[in-house]
């Protein structure tokens, strides 16, 4: 009995662990809840495929619907898709699946831990668990749409580049930037529940804002604005890596991968030394 | 920590905070200063706050059972869940030797959608055990939960009855080395109480540690020989769990209560 691990609970029994002992309990929670974080992906997964049909048809009627939108839109000449390299249901169906990424996993993420309900206010486990097992869900998403867009393709009788068999390791930053704008807003919303609200509008305002739908335009607000959006960059060039294999701007996407990096660290980071306030405030 | 202590609490106390707005308030600035690795002073109150646990020191050493006595709102969930590292006291501090599992909330983790074949080993995943492990207590757990033909339905179609049995049975089939128990004795018709006690009686006889939160001065005294008495957050009586229960009662009756 007596070689068990003590435990220490205390107000700042975290932050005597220094930071060497911080990141080395960041990571042993990651590696001890990999079982944990597997069995809550199948859960989820084995759930929504039961609980309707509709469930999984949103995955692509939500595309559509999107496109359908930017059509009018540039019918209409509010707002101009500009020159693109591939037929629009290929160019629109890329881009907003890789916005999805973010634009939906954020949502998904957020509500991650007040949707762990019960779990949360009774159990004693690393909360990550919740934010990396939500992660999977969009990860299927992407992938159900990501072989919508191929069977675009087949329909136009094209092919994406070679390249799109490296997929894994350019949208990667993405999902790296997702994670870390989760961690946070994770824990905001559970104190002030209408953070995922926020975040909601937020997003469909900035669809509109970035070039994923239309191309970047070479003038204006739009333009300049563009030019220091590490988003749009994170999920234009590897569109443009799929359809062409070309790398539009490989400083600015270099640089919002380090960004996306960067966020993701310092955002885990934070989720771990506040995570013990959680429970409390559910 | 004494070689032959489980749990040592020192001087703990945990506040919360009476008022929904302030709560978010504090909530935005302690994680804030959290963040920033500033001290909250996390030994004063503010407005509108209140000790839920105040100055509790006691130690629990190898193979005792004690039981947690008082009224509605003395604390008594609060300091379980201190103990289970669910919450983290604001003042003092808490040992800990070995792994604590609780049965605060039986079936706490069960997806509704989900057969009861799929929430087992979901559930297990939750308490650390390996689906390995759970292969070979699967059997144990089905038998004992007596759910025989809904095995393989979603538990949203279980009788509430079926749905803290099988919760129960995961739980006490996947016993950590200090197990709190929060007034999950009397769930079940009798033939399951029944069964559930005999069970519990088993896990005390095993040399756990065990600690007991109950309304059921019965199961006080049938299980523990140690008890605490829980007053508005701090501890009024603690020893012989006869005496103590016979503390508690006077007090009830002194404040007209029974």
């Amino acid at each position: 009995m007596n070689n068990k691990i003590i435990k220490i609970y205390s107000s700042n029994s975290i932050y005597s662990q220094g930071i060497r002992g911080i990141i080395k309990g960041m990571i042993e929670n990651v590696i001890q809840s990999r079982e944990l974080i597997w069995q809550l992906f199948i859960r989820e997964f084995i759930a929504r495929y039961k609980q309707s049909l509709l469930g999984w048809a949103w995955i692509f009627l939500m595309p559509i619907i999107t496109m359908g939108t930017f059509l009018l839109l540039n019918i209409s000449g509010i707002i101009r898709i500009g020159n693109i390299p591939v037929p629009y249901p290929i160019f629109g169906l890329l881009g907003f699946s890789l916005w999805q990424i973010l634009a939906n996993g954020w949502l998904v993420l957020t509500s991650s831990i007040t949707g762990g309900g019960s779990l949360v206010t009774q159990i004693n486990f690393p909360k990550e668990a919740l934010i990396f097992y939500s992660i999977g869900q969009v990860i299927v998403d992407f992938l159900i749409r990501l072989g919508l867009v191929l069977i675009t393709y087949l329909l136009y009788g094209l092919t994406p580049s070679i390249w799109f068999l490296l997929l894994p390791i350019y949208i990667f930053p993405i999902f790296l930037l997702t994670l870390g704008l989760g961690f946070l807003t994770a824990t905001l919303n559970v104190i002030a529940r209408d953070t995922k609200n926020f975040i909601e509008v937020g997003m469909s305002f900035f669809l509109f804002l970035m070039p994923i739908m239309y191309t970047i335009p070479e003038k204006g607000f739009l333009a300049k604005f563009n030019r220091y959006n590490p988003i749009y960059f994170l999920i234009d060039v590897p569109r443009s890596i799929i359809i062409s294999g070309e790398v539009k701007y490989p400083l600015e996407f270099i640089l919002s991968c380090l960004l996306a990096i960067i966020i993701f660290l310092c955002s885990w980071f934070i989720f771990y030394i506040t995570q013990s306030k959680l429970a409390e405030r559910m | 920590m004494k070689n032959d202590s489980v749990i040592e609490v020192n001087k703990v106390a945990k506040k919360f905070c009476k008022s929904l707005g302030k709560s978010l308030k504090y909530g935005l600035v302690d994680i804030s200063r959290g963040v920033l690795g500033l001290s909250n002073k996390p030994d004063k109150l503010r407005p509108y706050e209140f000790w839920a646990i105040e100055d509790t020191t006691f130690a629990i050493k190898e193979g005792e059972t004690l039981g947690i006595i008082g009224a509605n709102g003395s604390g008594k969930s609060t300091l379980l869940k201190l103990l289970n590292g669910i919450f983290l006291p604001d003042k003092g501090e808490i040992k800990i030797r070995g792994r604590v599992g609780a049965l605060i909330s039986v079936g706490a983790g069960f997806h509704p959608m989900l057969t009861g074949r799929e929430n087992i080993y979901v559930n297990g995943a939750i308490l650390e055990i390996s689906k390995k492990e759970m292969d070979k207590r699967f059997d144990q757990i089905v038998e004992f939960a007596d759910i025989g033909d809904f095995l393989d339905t979603p538990v949203k179609n279980y009788s509430s009855g079926m749905y803290v049995r099988l919760g129960f049975s995961i739980a006490i089939h996947c016993l950590p080395d200090i197990l709190l128990v929060d007034e999950v004795l009397s769930i079940g018709d009798v033939n399951f109480q029944q069964k559930s006690l005999q069970k519990m009686r088993e896990i005390v006889k095993s040399g756990r540690v065990v600690i007991f939160v109950s309304h059921s001065m019965e199961t006080m005294l049938s299980f523990t020989k140690k008890a605490i008495y829980l007053k508005n957050g701090r501890i009024k009586g603690m020893g012989n769990t006869e005496r103590v229960i016979k503390e508690y009662l006077d007090d009830l009756k002194k404040e007209g209560r029974v």
